[in-house]
């Protein structure tokens, strides 16, 4: 087979010397100026027809073998990239959740045993995943205390992410963090709750003060406060960064350490079920699954992944993935009923361009109406967007951009708040998926109550991207441990969507 | 080669005893240390005293900090507090009765200004304990390893006026963002030729409300100096900024005025 390669290779480039290994090796070793030959400081790629001609021939001679019988080429290739047969946990979803579980996975099993992970993603050039579309804010101004610890763990780990995720032979992590803050503007209806969710805030730890709307004016003097009754300002561990850097900053690490990455498609489960009775005479099915089936993109290659463990991560599918188990399917059952309330909603974000819009000093605003903008380098450039109401929300079959949206829904408003941005130029704009957790906002984290042997990690709605080091840590403890240790989420469980007890989120962008 | 452990030691309010402080200093490895490490470093420190008659003198209620280091060599990325570095300065006595700020001391007193530095022979002077209860005033750590989490030892300071952190390796975006716990009273800050802060740290200073000084000069990883000083003079307007590797005469011709001092 190798000879097929070596020959499509000297056809392809001419140039015949830098390829074959002998050569290879002396050039690599003494550079232009090579020992035992004439001085010449031309480079390896001299042109030596006859050397080239006995390479063609050797190469024609070794396809001609391969060709007899006897021989063991076969032109059925298996594609290098498929999956290994056996993994301890498979992560099926390769975004900033999916590989932070890898990431904690492999780091605290450092020093015991190991456990096998597989990270398999769907779309290798993630265009349609959630993290790298993302305006990649954290805050810590949430309503829920445990958001806000999580967002805390996050930022302490992004302080120290070179701690963390920095390897050895490589550039350090920079994920362009901005230090500014997040601005929420609360009118009069809403400030109690501010108020509140301040006193949360301030409980936990966060660095968040409130602002009178003079203070507002005085701190900015380029917002319109009419109409505002309070601010509430972050201090510190608040800003935004790049999401790309910070997944491939997991990746790299959590591959270095030994998990593996495969891009395919998790199409099927095997799984066994037991029946039992419960004490009303209800019939439980309790499933149990053996193995995950992936299929290579673009090809009809499957293999299957014998594991212990699945981690559910898909984001904005993960609905998806957890209804070829069944969840969801039966509406006659009352557990296996309930479907995973994940589902993907589609947002939009818009570049625009503003030379006489604020400066260095621009928070993450993020007005009562709903709509936010944020600084985006230092050229007058700003990300804006709004979360559409619940009648109006875009069909989220594709990822197609509505720029009537933006004249209809975000201008007005964005205008109104900062009179700066009545002149604006709207250069580019993309969308991307929140995995919208439609009952109540905020993530699912733990095991299905009767599939043994799948954990949830997703519906975080928008905020998963800040929370996922945290997150990937209360999996991985999850997992290892079998209860959470730093940071209990297990209000977060899968528990409450059976039980319909909400635990809101107030503070959703 | 041994890897010590780094020593924060706070001291607290006027309650404790002078003889226990020291004592529990010498648990903490102090003497064998401060020779390895003032050797490296010269530190420096600058004590006010106002010029009042002991009489006078009322009791403070503030905090004096005492970060003590331990210069160890290890290439394994621990989460390192503050290495080598230490300096403290302490500050000031306020007046029995005044209520005037504090700082307006500083334009009335006549008495000694001493900075606290050890002499050339890396003696340092032990008189610093005797004004712990003061707080600290001016603290200048430049070329110091000091980082976020050394830096929280200050916070308790809140007098705390100037803050000199030239050429410091370890200060990054996230140190700037801390500094959020001065913004009332911080006036002069130096983060030149520190090699790790970037635009999106100078972000950070929006917080700092009574800056009056600021020299950014020399920072390696803010890729446009000229306009990042152009921005931060937009940001911080009573501010005088100070940043020697721009080219000036770029922003003379295309802006105008900017106002500031160059």
């Amino acid at each position: 087979m190798s000879a097929w390669r070596r020959l499509r290779g000297a056809l392809r480039t001419g140039g015949f010397l830098s390829r074959t290994p002998g050569t290879r090796r002396h050039t690599d070793r003494f550079g232009p100026l090579v020992l035992g030959r004439t001085l010449c400081t031309g480079g390896p790629l001299r042109k030596d027809f006859f050397k080239d001609l006995e390479a063609q021939l050797a190469a024609a001679r070794k396809k001609a073998s391969d060709a007899l019988p006897g021989s063991n080429w076969s032109p059925f290739q298996i594609s290098s990239n498929i999956p290994p047969e056996t993994s301890d946990i498979v992560i099926v979803g390769g975004g900033v959740v999916g590989w932070s579980i890898a990431y904690w996975l492999k780091q605290m099993t450092k020093f015991s045993k190991g456990v096998r992970v597989l990270v398999v993603e769907r779309d290798p050039t993630y265009s349609q995943a959630s993290t790298v579309l993302s305006a990649g804010g954290i805050r810590q101004q949430f309503s829920l205390l445990e958001n806000i610890n999580l967002s805390l763990a996050s930022a302490d780990f992004l302080r120290h992410v070179n701690h963390f995720l920095g390897l050895v032979n490589e550039d350090p992590v920079d994920l362009q963090f901005n230090q500014s803050g997040y601005l929420f503007l609360a009118s009069e209806k809403v400030a109690h709750i501010m108020e509140e969710n301040h006193k949360t805030q301030r409980l936990a730890g966060a660095s968040v003060s409130l602002l009178s709307p003079t203070q507002v004016k005085e701190k900015f003097p380029w917002i319109n406060t009419e109409g505002v009754a309070l601010g509430s300002y972050g201090l510190e561990n608040e800003g935004w960064f790049d999401p790309w850097t910070l997944l491939n900053a997991f990746r790299r690490k959590a591959v270095s350490m030994g998990a593996t990455q495969c891009f395919g498609e998790v199409t099927d489960f095997h799984y066994t079920s037991d029946v039992f009775h419960t004490e009303d005479g209800e019939a439980v099915n309790l499933r149990r699954i053996k193995s995950v089936k992936v299929q290579m993109a673009n090809s009809l290659e499957r293999q299957p992944v014998e594991c212990a463990i699945v981690v559910n991560a898909a984001g904005a599918f993960s609905a998806k993935l957890a209804e070829i188990l069944g969840v969801g399917l039966d509406p006659k059952e009352s557990t296996f009923g309930v479907p995973v309330p994940v589902e993907p909603r589609k947002r939009y974000v818009y570049v625009v361009h503003c030379p006489d819009g604020p400066g260095l000093d621009t928070p993450f605003l993020i007005d009562y109406s709903g709509v936010y903008f944020r600084r985006e380098g230092l050229g007058g450039n700003y990300i804006t967007g709004v979360s559409p109401e619940e009648a109006d929300e875009p069909d989220a079959s594709n990822l197609e951009v509505d720029h009537q949206f933006f004249e209809d829904k975000v201008w007005p408003k964005l205008a109104n708040r900062v009179p700066a941005f009545e002149k604006l130029k709207v250069t580019s704009a993309w969308a991307g998926f929140y995995d919208y957790n439609t009952f109540d906002q905020n993530g699912i984290i733990g095991l299905h109550p009767l599939v043994k042997n799948m954990f949830f990690a997703t519906g975080f709605s928008g905020h998963g991207l800040q929370h996922s080091p945290a997150v990937g840590r209360a999996v991985a403890e999850l997992i290892l441990k079998g209860h959470f240790t730093t940071l209990d989420l297990s209000s977060f469980g899968f528990e409450r969507i059976l039980r319909r007890e909400q635990m809101l989120e107030r503070n959703i962008v | 080669m041994c890897v010590s452990p780094y020593v924060l030691q706070t001291v607290p309010l006027a309650k404790c005893h002078l003889s226990s402080f020291i004592h529990d200093l010498n648990k903490h490895c102090l003497y064998h240390n401060t020779k390895n490490y003032y050797k490296k470093k010269s530190l420096s420190f600058r004590f006010v005293i106002s010029d009042f008659p002991v009489n006078q003198i009322c009791i403070l209620d503030a905090v004096c900090v005492v970060s003590l280091v331990i210069f160890f060599r290890s290439v394994q990325p621990l989460l390192r507090c503050c290495q080598r570095s230490a300096l403290l300065l302490v500050a000031r006595r306020q007046s029995s009765s005044s209520s005037a700020s504090p700082f307006t001391l500083l334009s009335r007193y006549v008495g000694h200004s001493d900075w606290y530095r050890p002499n050339r022979w890396g003696k340092f002077s032990w008189d610093f304990l005797e004004h712990k209860d003061t707080s600290i005033e001016e603290v200048d750590m430049s070329y110091t390893l000091i980082n976020y989490r050394g830096m929280t030892n200050l916070w308790t300071q809140h007098h705390l006026r100037t803050l000199k952190l030239r050429g410091c390796p370890e200060v990054d975006d996230w140190f700037l963002a801390g500094l959020h716990n001065f913004q009332d009273t911080l006036e002069e800050l130096d983060i030149s030729h520190c090699p790790l802060i970037t635009t999106g740290g100078l972000a950070a200073l929006r917080n700092l409300t009574a800056l009056k000084r600021l020299n950014v000069s020399s920072l390696p990883k803010v890729s446009s100096p000229e306009l990042v000083f152009i921005l931060l003079e937009e940001m911080l307007p009573k501010c005088q900024i100070t940043a020697d590797n721009c080219d000036y005469s770029l922003m003379q011709q295309g802006v105008g005025d900017t106002g500031g001092q160059r």
